[in-house]
């Protein structure tokens, strides 16, 4: 045996163990694909991953919901409440980071244990206390309450993420800065924005993709049918009382993720370069 | 460079209240519409009186429930029947999932602001009522007469002597039996039995075929299957006596109705928890129930449907339950999946019975409801549904098999959370075998007497 095919010996081993690896990650959106076709029968009574034949009426069927209300609306809300949400928690969070990191002012120290200890609270204990805000601010059943969060940096993960990647940037660059005259500001968004740019994305991203998933704040701060978000909106027909049409479940399923998909492709060079230079994994 | 600094601080406090600010402009105005129920004046309410009816200001309700799209369908249906009917109030819908559907009653409980007609779930009922949450039915203008007074007074009432949530539908414990394979092995569930003929029939079926399994059932419906269903055959009365806060149950009683537990899982009789517990209550996406592995499915009236619906390829009926040859009481009630309340802070509570009133009594409502929330409450809307094809024979079986017995509702602090946690948990220590009963009986009355002596 040459060298040669030694050498594509050894790549088309690596390739094939990489495509089963892929294969295995990717087979339960596989499944959940497949299973839009299935009837629940053939989901619940048989182990075969292709379904007997495919028909795109799950698809259209599930698109509608009850109530007149099809899920073109459920996904305009859903991109209405999660895209400002995501930007104003990265553009607070950033600011926030700045003065935490680049400022000395009296009780820092404090506020910043503060910050620190908002992280630790779990949702479970603050959401009745943040219901009581949000319904005296005359806010619920609206997307305020995740807006209002988002602007006054109140996702304290995020803060202390940029603040950790900003502690690593050497104030040298910051003086430099002043000296040619630049302005607080100017620092920020010329000099230090730029080299952010890594971790903001994967606040960013991150921030788009929970929020996306997110099921129980939606729940509790949302009301009416008309404005429910994706999450909500799959569990509409799945109840232990009636028949479920899982066809037309998984079917909505599939659509549901495809926005999260098509992130992921597009930003893929981001998760990377986020989850190597923060540590922050998905 | 002070100045700076200073100058710095201004903008980005100003950049953010700018925000916030033209957060709440954009908000209040249109957020008006959308939940408040507060009675807004139309412009020409002064100039309609010449009309026979009499001038209403236009009210609007907000009316929550969890369920499927049926369920949703039919309840959307009905609303708007009586929205043609009632041009001046409007119902606004919230429904969902059940999933988290308590978490945000709670939630919205606690900060004044549940929508006026809500969907109770019946093991949280007593808790909102005892928190007076809800409004007193009795004092409004509903009319209960198709109703069974036995059966309102079991379900809804609350031991107060006044409907505090009506009972949305007839339910009861139900026993799903696959005749096919029942006739196949030999086991009659259509005929009086008692509990220890369960265990019998266990080995008979694992003696048939060790793949197969008598029973069914899922933690959540089985533990007041036996537990609590013994304790009102046992002494006729709930485990708790909640007038004065101690058990009717003694140790002894416990003992053995763990025994009996113990037994079950034992002899293979039920299929394993640590097996079941894979569905939770999703007991029809379990394949062996699809492929007719099981004999018999314990749960409720009111999912009877769906299982018979998870394998079409098989027979159902419903089979009788098991009671204590020297029973003081037969113990099987007849209750409700679910209630319906008012709020009681609700600031439109007449309009509101008005809806309930119509969703109860009215003919074309019942027609349009069927039988997404179980077999309907009342004698005239069951009549309805089977009329018109809706009610579903098999649950038509079971709500009627379920109607011999002469039991009387548990509802209270023995179905309150605290106390079905300490129960589930005995269940659960003896169906593993990691205690014996009578370990297990002790450790039941001590923690149940501990939570009494907290209320």
């Amino acid at each position: 045996m040459s060298k040669k095919t030694k050498k594509k010996m050894r790549e088309a081993f690596a390739y094939a163990r990489l495509i089963i690896l892929g294969l295995i990650m990717v087979y339960p959106l596989l499944w959940m694909f497949f299973a839009s076709f299935k009837s629940n029968e053939e989901i619940f009574g048989s182990l075969r991953l292709l379904p007997k034949s495919f028909s795109l009426q799950p698809y259209i069927d599930g698109w509608s919901s009850a109530g007149g209300i099809n899920y073109g609306k459920f996904f305009f809300n859903t991109f209405v409440l999660v895209i400002p949400t995501t930007l104003l928690t990265v553009l607070s969070s950033t600011l926030v980071a700045y003065g935490f990191t680049r400022f000395n002012f009296k009780g820092k120290k404090q506020l910043f244990g503060l910050l620190i200890s908002t992280l630790m609270l779990p949702n479970a204990v603050i959401i009745i206390p943040r219901y009581t805000i949000f319904r005296t601010l005359n806010v619920i059943d609206t997307y305020w309450p995740f807006y209002l969060a988002a602007v006054f940096a109140c996702y304290p993960f995020f803060t202390y993420m940029l603040i950790q990647f900003m502690r690593g940037l050497p104030y040298d660059l910051d003086e430099s800065a002043y000296i040619d005259g630049c302005g607080t500001f100017r620092v920020l968004y010329q000099i230090l924005l730029p080299l952010l740019k890594p971790a903001i994305f994967s606040a960013g991203l991150f921030q788009f993709l929970w929020t996306y998933n997110d099921y129980f704040n939606s729940l509790i701060y949302i009301n009416s049918v008309k404005k429910f978000t994706i999450s909500l909106a799959l569990r509409l027909s799945i109840d232990a009382e009636t028949v479920v049409q899982w066809n037309q479940v998984m079917a909505m399923a599939c659509v549901a993720v495809i926005p999260v998909v098509i992130l992921f492709f597009v930003a893929q060079k981001y998760f990377v370069e986020g989850v190597s230079t923060t540590g922050l994994k998905g | 460079m002070k100045l700076k600094k200073i100058m710095a601080v201004i903008l980005a406090a100003s950049m953010m209240m700018s925000l916030a600010a033209c957060s709440n402009s954009t908000d209040s105005a249109e957020k008006a519409p959308s939940n408040d129920t507060t009675v807004t004046k139309a412009p020409d309410a002064g100039t309609n009186t010449s009309d026979a009816e009499e001038a209403h200001d236009p009210v609007s309700l907000r009316f929550s429930w969890w369920g499927g799209d049926a369920r949703h369908e039919a309840t959307l249906a009905v609303i708007d029947l009586f929205e043609k009917e009632y041009p001046w109030i409007t119902i606004e819908a919230e429904y969902g999932a059940q999933d988290g559907y308590n978490d945000k009653l709670m939630t919205q409980f606690a900060s004044g602001t549940a929508p006026d007609i809500i969907q109770l779930e019946t093991g949280a009922a007593p808790e909102y009522y005892a928190q007076e949450q809800l409004l007193d039915l009795s004092s409004t203008s509903i009319d209960f007469s198709n109703f069974d007074p036995t059966f309102l007074e079991n379900n809804g009432q609350f031991g107060s002597g006044s409907q505090y949530a009506i009972p949305m539908g007839k339910a009861g414990t139900a026993i799903v039996v696959n005749k096919d394979l029942a006739d196949k092995i030999g086991i009659d569930f259509t005929k009086p039995y008692d509990w220890n003929q369960l265990i019998e029939w266990g080995k008979q079926v694992q003696a048939y075929d060790p793949s197969l399994y008598l029973i069914s059932g899922n933690e959540t419906y089985m533990m007041p299957f036996i537990l609590r269903a013994m304790a009102r055959q046992m002494n006729g009365l709930p485990i708790i006596n909640d007038a004065d806060n101690t058990l009717n149950m003694t140790e002894e009683q416990f003992t053995q109705a763990l025994e009996f537990i113990k037994q079950l899982y034992e002899n293979n009789v039920a299929v394993p928890l640590s097996y079941m517990a894979t569905y939770g209550v999703n007991n029809q996406d379990d394949p062996n129930w699809i492929a007719g592995k099981y004999v018999a499915y314990v749960g409720y009236t009111s999912s009877a449907d769906v299982m018979q619906a998870a394998n079409p390829n098989a027979n159902y009926i419903a089979g009788n339950l098991p009671v204590f040859a020297d029973r003081k009481s037969d113990g099987w009630v007849n209750d409700c999946p679910q209630y319906v309340g008012i709020y009681a802070k609700s600031k439109n509570p007449e309009e509101a019975a008005l809806f309930l009133d119509f969703f109860f009594n009215n003919e074309e409502a019942m027609k349009t409801l069927g039988t997404v929330r179980s077999v309907p409450p009342t004698e005239k809307a069951q009549k309805i549904t089977l009329e018109s094809g809706k009610l579903n024979p098999l649950t038509k079986m079971a709500v009627d098999v379920s109607m011999q017995y002469n039991g009387k509702s548990d509802s209270g602090k023995t179905t309150s959370a605290e106390v079905s946690a300490i129960l589930c948990t005995a269940y659960e220590n003896v169906a593993f075998g990691e205690k014996t009963p009578a370990e297990e009986a002790k450790e039941i009355v001590s923690l149940i007497n501990d939570y009494l002596a907290a209320q």
